[in-house]
């Protein structure tokens, strides 16, 4: 026997996925997460499904970990006492951030403070130049002060942002020989490792995060290697990155700022390895948030910079949009009398009004419970109570103030928190240039299918996609995760007269270090795959846009070919192209990737079972302001072939689909449940 | 409301029709070329009804270029008939006078948007060109008194007709300015943001329904007029007045006269400038849409933060401004640094006057203006010109239950920084620090925000500069016994080392070698300082925001200078001898 196993922690649980490669089985299991020990809950799920099938934990050769650590660390301000070290004259550049303010017209609104305290930024003679040049030398005797003041404040990680770094690390590698010499104990973060881009304050801020997180990852990561020694299990253990690639946990202590979307960018990658190849955009709606990602022909749309406590992390990383919507969001009546859903969130303590928590604020799914969409009786399959009675009420104190019905209220409340998701589907779709239209929704989360439906016929996307276990998804992704490495360097030129053999000697040493790193992963080199890029804009302007490299080594005519997707880009994106405006390169961008054997989904031959087996219920269902009748189905019940018209609600263990009148419902031979609008079928 | 207005619709296409402004933005930032437009975000988009009204704006922007641009439209609709604009048609403009924006190098491009062979509605961007041409270099100098001295001034005419730039018009403008690459490529970006606008409104309509829509457009402006008025009723009426002063006019330093009245009615706000100094010589003046923006800022931050920004909530305010003055200056007055100083001052005034009504929703004086440097000249790496143009934040006013922001920038703009790396990679400039004005926030129960400091030297040839900043003299004031934030100050190092101390609005030569140093002012405190909580004050002199000696000076705090724990008896002693009270 041979086993894989992912585990991906969210708020509520801890979800496990085995997959059994001899006999190529798949089975979920599901825990309790233990937010203040995450790895206590990873360690209880691992325990009861290695005594659940009497498993030899030898037999376990790969472990594959999605990982909220360095989130919630952020998050929740707990990482390590950290300081910076960065040239004389511009330790403040974390305070002032980009000197703008985050909203127009509110004198109170706060920006959020760095991870850096002032006091913990250390400036150093040294100066170089944007060409590398350096211009001062570094003051090495300032070093030694520097680190008996780290020594004083008992810092334990270490961060070093100099200027124009990316151009030379010779002064950041100097400060960190000295540190490794002087301060063993101390991590240290550099900037020309974490991000060897131009542009200081991105930089500084993703080295702080990296510093600020890593001691915490690390002992973290430490605890989990150990449990797992301990119960005898002698795999790798691997943690999942925000590029929907998986690296060594060796890798993720050195550079936890890799794994700030570890969870949700294995629900893509599941997504993506279900529909091969298909238009995709993904949404996961939680309790407290909503993820969107596109993926044209299956391919995830990735991004450069995001931001977290409005603090900047500059990492590539799949692409996903978050906004504060989910089953716990509160609705309320604004000033001018308008209702409002959201970012608030009940959380999971107190929940919704329904969960006989002591919250009296009502939310999505108070609503949905309302509007007989949630059954009472089978929430998360009967493990936790829920009372509609408080539901009502408080959905009631707001219907009062809008002089309108406890029905139509709770169903604004899902168009609005509907709207807000849409918005968060067209910011992604729409505004850079994709047609929802061409597009199928894969929907996950607890909450995801439950509004699919409608958010679907709102965007005019004509197929739904709920795969086997929306509420298990991220957790199968990681077991479809590729070894992936993502590198860069900043390399300004016109592509009018570039030299391209300095182009294609970059690229050599970054492929290179590509082969060293995977090499340390136990990767050889002919599984490995490389996919080269540059970012690329007009000379001017400030943005970039990637154009891929197809040949092996670049010449005059694959620059050419090059420059010419370029424009056809632009034009795309933006409108208009200038075709006699001159290029540049920004960045040379190298992936490399080493696939892993996946599991083998087999289809199903189509079974003639009765669809009658699996109708369980009917239920009142109030929707477009009327009580309908809904039939309900369990969906366990539910086989390949069979079909389901509109209107009605299928249920499961960890979450319920909602099917409009005019869609229709089929098993396809994977068991995923497609949705499609009839309308489409001239039915 | 009317019957056929369900609450929720309302909701989502207003939502639909901010993402729409916000897209527009992302184009106009992605493609421009100007450092002030795709990193200093020195724009703004909207989208408008056809007499004018602003329906949506963009959450990316400036309040100051938002607030002029409802008057921008007007005058060029005062110029086309709307049948005289085609489908296609993008039309430019960029003259304050008689109504527009508050300087020339805020270039608006509008175009229409046509369903089924009718304008519907119209879509615009305004963006800050660092060049529009003139007599210095960014096209904001001291030393002029005639707009025709500030730039070229391009009246409402048609760049694009029927989706083809007219390359002759192009032409006129690009060859008139210094930086010609960087504003064809920014024009061009207008554009494209335009275009996008447009196809994204057409799918709205498309899935609306024409008459749909704008009966919900209607009630969103109405809507939004309903709110700000609940806001004034909640008002004392009355009438308040309050003045405060600009130093100079780049000529002279005599101090010039604002003076607001807000006057209080049963759902109406009016604001009176009678009692302003007469308008001056140097390009201090402003324009009525300007000052009227100004009014719209204060009002609806002060009532209303959330309330989602479009015309509606300007219908009931007022604003009154006498011909002649500083506010309304006849033509050919100069203007081009109304934006920077003078639009900071006139908030001022208002927060004067609203500190009689309801002190809890001001702010303290903020840094009083938008502290701009602009450094051009050519770049002896390819012999071309060059502009750098910065606007630099400063400390914001304390509030009656926080402090201010450090280093930001407040009221009238919103622009980002330019990067250090960015700035040295394009300009022959090395910058030697960018950083806190340590002692630069006004003492307080709560503090101001802290004043910025950026060093640059010279490594090109020499250049001209300009710089314009304003309290200098009269500090950003501090209310309720809060004490005032530090001036500006502006001085040239000289390579031999004799420090030349500049006026706070000057337009002049930077030698090669020579090290320029900009200093903005800080933020006013608010209540007593004795009665901070000392422990915020041991946590800024700890940062390095104050030092020791203001600690003890201003807080009457006498801190260890090794531990900087609190020496009771020392503090106890200071406060006797000094009969403070704890």
């Amino acid at each position: 026997m041979s086993y894989r196993i992912g585990v991906d922690i969210g708020g509520t649980f801890t979800d496990l996925v085995l997959f059994e490669e001899t006999n190529n089985e798949i089975f979920f299991h599901k825990v309790s997460s233990t937010p203040q020990n995450p790895e206590q809950g990873v360690m209880v799920c691992l325990k009861e499904i290695i005594d659940r099938f009497k498993i030899n934990p030898k037999d376990i050769k790969v472990f594959i970990h999605g990982s909220t650590v360095a989130t919630n660390t952020l998050i929740e301000n707990k990482g390590a006492k950290t300081a910076l070290i960065t040239t004389e004259g511009f330790k403040d550049i974390l305070t002032i951030g980009r000197q703008d303010r985050p909203k127009l017209y509110d004198f109170f609104i706060k920006r959020s403070e760095s991870v850096i305290p002032p006091h913990l930024r250390f400036e150093i003679p040294e100066r170089i130049l944007y060409t590398g040049k350096v211009l001062k030398d570094i003051d090495k005797k300032k070093i030694k002060n520097i680190i008996n003041k780290i020594k004083h404040h008992s810092v334990k990680s270490l961060s070093v942002c100099l200027l124009h770094s990316y151009a030379n690390s010779v002064h950041e590698k100097i400060i960190k020989d000295i540190i490794e010499k002087e301060l063993p104990d101390i991590y240290c973060s550099l900037s020309c490792d974490i991000l060897p881009e131009f542009k200081e304050y991105q930089r500084m801020s993703t080295t702080a995060i990296n510093a600020y997180v890593q001691p915490v990852m690390a002992n973290y990561i430490d605890k989990l290697n150990n449990g797992l020694k301990s119960m005898g299990i002698a795999s790798g253990l691997y943690i999942m990155q925000s590029n929907g690639g998986i690296m060594t946990s060796q890798n993720a202590q050195e550079k936890p700022i890799n794994t700030f979307l570890s969870g949700p960018a294995a629900g893509v990658q599941s997504a993506v390895y279900f529909t091969t190849f298909k238009n995709i955009i993904t949404i996961d709606m939680g309790g407290t948030s909503f993820d969107v990602c596109l993926a044209p022909e299956g391919k995830p749309k990735f991004a450069k910079v995001t931001e977290i406590n409005s603090q900047p992390i500059k990492v590539p990383h799949i692409d996903i949009h978050t906004i504060g919507a989910g089953g716990g969001s509160i609705a309320r009546v604004d000033k001018g009398g308008a209702l409002c859903v959201g970012p608030q969130s009940a959380g999971a303590n107190p929940g919704p009004a329904c969960y006989c928590r002591g919250g009296t604020e009502p939310t999505v799914t108070d609503a949905n419970l309302v509007l007989g969409r949630l059954n009472p009786e089978y929430f998360l399959g009967g493990r936790i109570k829920i009372d509609i009675g408080l539901a009502r009420e408080a959905i009631k104190r707001i219907a009062d103030i809008l002089k309108i019905s406890v029905e139509d209220t709770a169903e604004g409340i899902i168009k609005i928190v509907n709207a807000n998701m849409i918005r968060g589907i067209r910011f992604v779709s729409v505004e850079r240039g994709h047609d929802p239209r061409e597009f199928s929704l894969f929907c996950f989360g607890g909450n995801g299918p439950m509004h699919a439906s409608e958010i679907a016929a709102e965007l005019c996307i004509p197929e739904i996609i709920v795969p086997i276990g929306p509420g298990v998804n991220s957790a199968f992704g990681l077991l479809n995760s590729d070894f992936r490495h993502d590198y860069v360097k900043s390399y300004l030129k016109e592509t009018d007269g570039v030299n391209i053999n300095n182009l294609n000697r970059i690229f050599d040493s970054m492929e290179e270090l590509a082969y060293k790193q995977l090499k340390e992963e136990g990767i050889l080199k002919e599984s490995i795959k490389i996919i080269k890029s540059f970012d690329m804009r007009y000379a001017g302007q400030g943005y970039e846009l990637e154009t891929f490299i197809s040949d092996e080594k670049i010449n005059r005519n694959s620059l050419e070919n090059i420059i010419r997707d370029f424009h056809n880009q632009h034009f795309k994106r933006y409108g208009y192209d200038i075709q006699n405006g001159s290029t540049e390169i920004v960045n040379l961008r190298l992936v490399a990737v080493s696939t892993v054997p996946k599991p083998l989904i087999l289809k199903e031959s189509e079974a003639n079972s009765n669809i009658n087996n699996a109708l369980k219920d009917t239920r009142k269902v109030y929707l477009r302001g009327k009580w309908h009748d809904f039939l309900i189905y369990d969906r366990d019940k539910l086989n390949s072939g069979n079909m389901i018209k509109g209107p009605a609600i299928i249920e499961q263990m960890d979450s319920t689909t909602f099917l409009l009148p005019e869609q229709d419902l089929k098993i396809d031979e994977y068991k995923n449940m497609i949705i499609t609008f009839r309308s489409n079928k001239n039915d | 409301m009317t019957k056929n207005i369900d609450i929720i619709t309302l909701s989502v296409i207003q939502n639909a029709l901010c993402s729409i402004s916000d897209e527009m933005s992302a184009a106009l930032i992605n493609t421009a070329y100007s450092t002030n437009i795709k990193d200093r975000r020195d724009c703004s988009c909207a989208i408008y009804k056809l007499n004018g009204e602003v329906i949506a704006q963009s959450e990316i922007g400036t309040p100051l270029h938002l607030g002029v641009m409802p008057a921008v439209v007007k005058t060029i609709l005062n110029k086309f008939k709307i049948s005289e604009i085609e489908p296609g048609d993008c039309i430019i403009m960029n003259e304050p006078y008689p109504a527009g924006p508050g300087h020339l190098n805020d270039i608006t491009i509008l175009s229409p948007v046509y369903f089924k062979d009718k304008m519907v509605v119209m879509v615009a961007n305004q963006a800050h060109h660092v060049d529009v041409g003139g007599y210095a270099p960014g096209s904001m100098p001291f030393g002029v008194s005639e707009i025709y001295q500030e730039g070229l001034q391009i009246p409402p005419v048609k760049i694009v007709k029927k989706n083809k730039i007219d390359e002759e018009i192009m032409s006129i403008i690009t060859d008139n300015v210094r930086t010609k690459i960087e504003c064809r490529g920014d024009l061009l970006a207008q554009i494209a943001a335009n275009n996008v606008g447009i196809k994204r409104i057409i799918e709205l309509i498309n899935k609306y329904g024409e008459k749909c829509l704008f009966e919900y457009i209607d009630e969103i402006l109405n809507y939004s007029e309903r709110r700000i008025k609940k806001g004034i009723e909640t008002l004392p009426k009355g009438s308040y007045s309050f003045e405060d002063f600009i130093e100079g006019d780049g000529f002279t330093d005599d101090l010039i006269r604002i003076k607001a009245t807000v006057e209080i009615h049963d759902n109406e706000i009016w604001v009176n400038f009678s009692g302003t100094s007469n308008q001056v010589k140097g390009p201090v003046n402003s324009r009525p849409p300007a000052v009227s923006a100004c009014v719209y800022y204060v009002i609806k931050s002060i009532l209303d933060p959330e309330l989602p920004p479009n015309s509606g909530a300007y219908r009931p305010i007022k604003v009154i401004i006498p011909e002649g003055t500083l506010l309304n200056s006849i033509f050919p007055a100069s203007i081009v640094h109304s934006n920077i100083n003078t639009s900071q001052r006139i908030v001022d005034v208002l927060l004067g006057a609203f500190k009689q009504i309801v002190p809890e929703r001001i702010v303290a004086a903020c840094s009083g203006s938008q502290n701009l440097l602009i450094i051009g000249g050519i770049d002896p790496k390819n012999g071309k010109p060059y502009t750098y143009i910065e606007t630099y934040g400063g400390g914001q006013g304390a509030m009656h239950n926080q402090d201010g922001m450090d280093a930001v920038h407040t009221h009238m703009t919103n622009t980002r920084n330019a990067p250090v790396e960015v700035i040295e990679t394009f300009y022959p400039l090395l910058i030697e620090k960018y950083g806190i004005v340590k002692d630069s926030s006004g003492s307080g129960k709560f503090r101001g925000g802290s004043g910025l400091i950026r060093k640059i030297i010279n490594l090109g040839n020499d250049a001209t500069i300009t710089f314009s900043s304003d309290r200098k003299k009269i500090k950003p004031w501090g209310v309720f016994k809060g004490m005032d934030g530090s001036g500006s100050n502006f001085h040239v190092i000289a390579k031999n080392g004799t420090i030349k101390k500049l006026s706070s609005k000057i337009t002049t030569t930077l030698h090669n070698g020579e090290e320029v140093v900009s200093i903005t002012p800080g933020g006013g405190g608010w209540g007593s300082p004795l009665e901070r909580d000392i422990e915020k004050i041991i946590k800024d002199a700890i940062d390095g925001f104050i030092s020791l000696k203001k600690a003890k000076d201003d807080y009457g705090v006498v801190l260890n200078p090794k531990t900087y724990k609190l020496d009771i008896k020392a503090t106890k002693k200071l406060r006797e001898e000094n009969n403070l009270n704890l």
